[in-house]
């Protein structure tokens, strides 16, 4: 009943869209506010009406209501009441509509804002998010259902995946949907600064908090999306460059491009048709990701599975680029900037060539991810493109970004000066030299690591002492405490200071990164009782083998100690990897543990085991650094809370004293909800056949699974891998080098079997493409920059003349000016 | 407006030709059309052959040349659970009317060939069997979507009768005597 009640929610929500799409044009061409005002209402209420769709879905998961198909497909009798509710989202046509129901909420706080100066924007913006929205609901009601019922009800539902039990399907999915749904209105903002030739800076001001909660929740679902993975497939790693995941990073990538050019234009009035750009870029690519993923053409490990969505996600996303295009070439003419480039060495220059590389990066995930597609669509066959793909070309991208990210900051407006920066970074300069000797002397001999690390030095450096001149300057000017000119800091200037701290976690990420990727060990090993075996610097010996109880009713758990003492029998800690059996559904999930400390995790898997325990097989993550992944997410998205919160707002009023209050409060909750989860979630695995050693390891890292997609083959556990890994260990007995039993393999089964794909063939268009992309974006950059720089002679004249002690104290008034600006 | 009118035509291009590949590799993901089926004239292929199961057709078997004799194409696997089941059985046929003008050939897919000859061993057979070399066969010929899958061929070349399951050997001593008989 109620569930069908939910059901025409969702179509009159339907019908709100068409109807306030409609009247707010409407309202445009008759030049009526009440139409508008009209349709702002209508876009409003289908938060509500979607609200009471989930409701819908909710009761008939709760009351196992089988005759529901949706309900019958993803619970069953013996589904523990939590699951239950995270089962909304535990397939295809249910997390559509939840997908719908977060972009309606978004949409409905953004009509519920104060539309003063803006109100212009404001029935291009309840159209274009209607549309959308009203595109999402009409794919839920006539494709992917999740109301439709069986005319027969079966008596028990085949239940939720067990994989999907984890703690992470909680809060990773809503999250992930808040960062692309989130993304709808700027993007409807800048479709109606577009439609209104209205191409100042009043959509970006409008629409700038709007985008950061969208980066902002990108980034925390990526953030968890890397901690599951880190935790659920157990493979010690925590990103695989899997197709689902790729689809989240490129508007990412693409979405702090746009926040770090937007300022530009707010500062400078530059960029303007590059941010206009990027914006329907950063949307279309959400669109992409999801058509991607939900249409099967793509396959992964998460994938949803085959459907009849692709042609329609492609037919809505050939629509949007057109109607995009055509609305961005008409209004060409408005997107002149206001301010030519004075010279190249300057912040906007560097800005320029950051998002030049951020897009770059952005292109280049994207070709990769959609190869496949293109690989079948040529020749059909459906290259696998692998992590190494992505290790070779995007990673050196990310390194420049976090180069330039140390050295942008130094850089004037309008034009920079070498000497000053060579001043003002002397002090990085000297942090990154000790650096340097400290790794080359404690042995690091990897001349990438000793590279990396520098990097990340002196960027680390440069950024915190951006921070030290800021307060110092306030301690000076203003004669406050260190720690109040810090807070100060934060608060008069929160989105430079927020940005600075959100290159701090970033800086973090990439030495837990490089620690991960250059240093991580992985051994398998087969042990008696009581025997042990060496890694690094760690002894694992195993302890035996029992049965616990298990964490949910319908499961039972096999337990192994083992304990973890350093090579001189120091203790460091004691493991307990286990692995749970579900005979109902005939799945095991195997759980690591882990141990270690800060610096370094220690992550053992109990992967087979003998008879009662006499022998068991473990296999052993050694992840140095990998915890710094996580801190420096958590100092990212501590930046995005600095960048975000509204100071100014408190002085108005009380209430909104008060209200800002509960919102700290609530921002805090979801922080240490996140700290939280990212720390406490447990640790499960697949496991790991018992006869693979070390050497055919190696090699079976380097291919993929042939039957199931998206996986690699040394971590897949089905009876085909086996074979392949006993006959990678015999050619390997026979003298056969790695690369020979490659070769051999590729010659059996085709290309698709390489996890990096040849650079020859078909594959070679692959490797070729990103750098024509690189090359295409600086060269289309070095034009615009040319094309910009050109200066009246007198002016430059003028510039000439200027010492670099004149320039020094320029950029001190201009840092006061907009400290004064500011405050 | 030169450089403009340039960059309007590269990107109505850029469009057209992603959208295009994207809508090609869709209609190319979801082709059932596509796959042989019955009624269909079967698509030719040769296959390299496993040393001891060559029956007498040298290194590679070409089904172009057994026009006039009826066979029966099995896609198989050594980890292939099912397949164990009709493995004796397809032999059993084949011993029955192998000089009556009929032919199996057995297409091993994604396989190792030691395993790939151990399971041949285990269950007797001596019919012409081979790797699906880079799956040509199996994955971009006959499009098949596991193991095992079988198509039984008449003596025209039409394909007659496709099973996506393990055969018994009562379907295939109806199936093949009708064929044989025609």
């Amino acid at each position: 009943m109620l569930t069908d009640l939910g059901h025409y929610a969702v179509l009159i929500a339907l019908v709100a869209c068409i109807y306030a799409s409609i009247i707010s044009m409407w309202g445009v061409r008759v030049n009526d506010d009440r139409f508008v005002q009209s349709g702002r209402t209508a876009a409003s209420l289908t938060f509500p009406l979607m609200l009471m769709g989930c409701v819908g879905l909710w009761v008939a998961l709760l009351n196992h209501d089988f005759g529901v198909k949706y309900v019958a497909d993803v619970s069953s009798l013996a589904t523990p009441t939590f699951f239950r509710i995270t089962a909304l989202w535990g397939s295809q046509n249910g997390s559509l509509l939840f997908w719908s129901l977060i972009m309606s909420c978004f949409m409905f706080f953004a009509m519920a804002r104060e539309w003063e100066g803006d109100k212009a924007l404001l029935p291009y913006v309840t159209t274009t998010m209607c549309v959308i929205l009203g595109f999402f609901i009409a794919i839920n009601l006539f494709i992917a259902n999740p109301f439709v019922r069986y005319d027969f009800p079966p008596l028990d539902g085949r239940g939720l995946n067990p994989l999907l039990r984890h703690p992470g399907m909680i809060i990773h999915p809503p999250v992930l949907y808040a960062g692309f749904t989130g993304f709808i209105v700027p993007f409807a903002f800048c479709i109606a600064s577009l439609a209104t030739r209205r191409t100042d800076n009043l959509w970006l001001i409008s629409s700038r908090r709007w985008t950061l909660v969208g980066w902002a929740f990108l980034m925390a679902g990526l953030l968890l999306g890397g901690r599951w993975a880190h935790d659920v497939l157990g493979w010690g790693g925590y990103w695989g460059w899997d197709p689902v995941e790729n689809k989240s990073l490129v508007p990412w990538l693409l979405g702090t491009a746009f926040l770090h050019s937007a300022m530009i234009q707010e500062k400078r009035g530059m960029f303007k048709n590059w941010n206009v750009c990027l914006m329907l870029l950063t949307f279309v690519s959400i669109i992409w990701g999801t058509a991607v993923v939900r249409s099967g053409v793509l396959t992964s490990v998460h994938a949803f599975a085959q459907s009849s969505l692709g042609p329609i996600f492609l037919g809505f996303i050939i629509v949007m680029l057109v109607i995009c295009l055509s609305l961005w070439f008409s209004r060409l003419d408005t997107l002149q900037s206001d301010h030519k480039l004075d010279a190249a060495f300057s912040r906007e220059g560097i800005f320029l060539l950051q998002n030049v590389v951020f897009v770059s990066a952005a292109l280049t995930v994207f070709i990769g991810t959609t190869f496949p597609i293109f690989s079948e669509a040529i020749n059909g066959t459906k290259i696998t493109v692998g992590p190494p793909f992505y290790n070779q070309t995007v990673v050196p991208q990310l390194a420049i970004l976090v180069l330039l990210m140390g050295v942008a900051p130094l850089l004037a407006w309008r034009k920079a000066n070498l000497n000053i920066i060579g001043k003002q970074s002397r002090w990085a300069g000297v942090f990154t030299g000790i650096t340097i000797i400290v790794l080359i002397a404690t042995g690091t001999r990897q001349p990438l690591a000793i590279l990396g690390f520098a990097l990340c030095a002196y960027t680390l450096a440069q950024t915190l002492i951006e921070y030290g001149r800021g307060v110092m300057a306030r301690m000076h000017n203003n004669k406050e405490s260190a720690l109040t000119a810090l807070l100060r800091l934060f608060q008069k200037n929160q989105r430079r200071y927020g940005g600075y701290l959100v290159h701090v976690g970033v800086v973090l990420m990439a030495i837990g990164a490089l620690g991960k990727g250059l240093y991580g060990e992985d051994v398998v090993r087969n042990l008696k009782l009581n025997e042990s075996f060496e890694v690094n610097d760690y002894r694992f010996t195993y302890r035996g083998l029992r049965s616990v109880p298990c964490d949910f009713d319908d499961c039972e758990t096999i337990q192994a100690a083992v304990w973890v003492t350093d090579l001189n029998g120091r203790e460091i800690g004691s493991v307990y990897p286990h692995r749970d059996g579900y005979p109902a559904q005939q799945h095991t999930a195997t759980i690591a543990d882990t141990t270690g400390s800060l610096n370094e995790e220690v992550y053992v898997i109990l992967s087979a085991w003998e008879g009662q325990g006499e022998t068991a097989t473990f296999q052993v993550y050694i992840n140095p650094l990998i915890n710094w992944i996580w801190i420096g997410g958590i100092v990212m998205l501590l930046g995005f809370f600095a960048a975000f919160w509204n100071h100014e707002k408190v002085k108005e009023a009380k209430f909104k004293k008060l209200s800002t209050t509960i919102g700290r409060t609530i921002a805090t909750i979801i922080v240490i909800w996140l700290t939280a989860t990212l720390f406490v979630l447990p640790v499960s695995a697949q496991s790991v056949d018992p006869n693979t050693d070390d050497s055919t390891y190696k090699v079976a890292k380097q291919l993929n699974c042939p039957t199931c997609a998206g996986r690699n083959l040394a971590d897949c556990p089905t009876e085909t891998c086996n074979q392949w890994k006993s006959e990678i260990k015999a050619q390997l007995e026979a003298g056969k080098n790695g690369q020979e039993i490659l070769t051999y393999f590729q010659a059996r089964f085709g290309e698709t079997v390489l996890q990096e794909p040849p650079k020859s063939g078909i594959t070679f268009i692959l490797w070729v493409l990103p750098i024509l992309g690189a090359i295409t974006l600086i060269v289309g950059g070095i034009f615009t920059i040319r094309r910009a720089t050109h200066l009246p002679n007198q002016t430059q004249a003028v510039l000439s003349t200027i010492s670099p002690k004149m320039v020094t104290e320029q950029r001190f008034i201009e840092q006061l000016e907009q400290q004064v600006s500011d405050s | 407006m030169g450089s403009r009118k340039l960059f309007l035509i590269v990107s109505v291009l850029a469009v057209i030709l992603i959208g295009g590949l994207f809508s090609t590799a869709l209609i190319l993901a979801n082709r059932p059309g596509n796959r042989p089926k019955v009624g269909d004239v079967t698509p030719d292929f040769s296959l390299n052959l496993y040393k001891d199961y060559q029956a007498g057709f040298g290194d590679t078997v070409k089904l172009s040349d057994l026009k006039g004799k009826v066979v029966i194409i099995n896609f198989w696997a050594s980890w292939c659970e099912p397949c164990r089941d009709e493995a004796s059985d397809l032999e059993n046929v084949w011993q029955k009317y192998r000089n009556h003008g009929l032919v199996v050939i057995g297409i091993d897919e994604l396989d190792t060939e030691v395993a790939a000859i151990r399971y041949l061993q285990s269950f007797g057979i001596s019919y012409p069997n081979g790797l699906d070399l880079q799956q040509r066969i199996g994955k971009n010929q006959y499009r098949i979507t596991g193991q095992p899958e079988t198509f039984i061929v008449d003596k025209m070349g039409i394909i007659r009768y496709v099973y996506l399951q393990p055969l018994n050997s009562q379907v295939l001593n109806d199936v093949i005597g009708k064929l044989i008989s025609e």
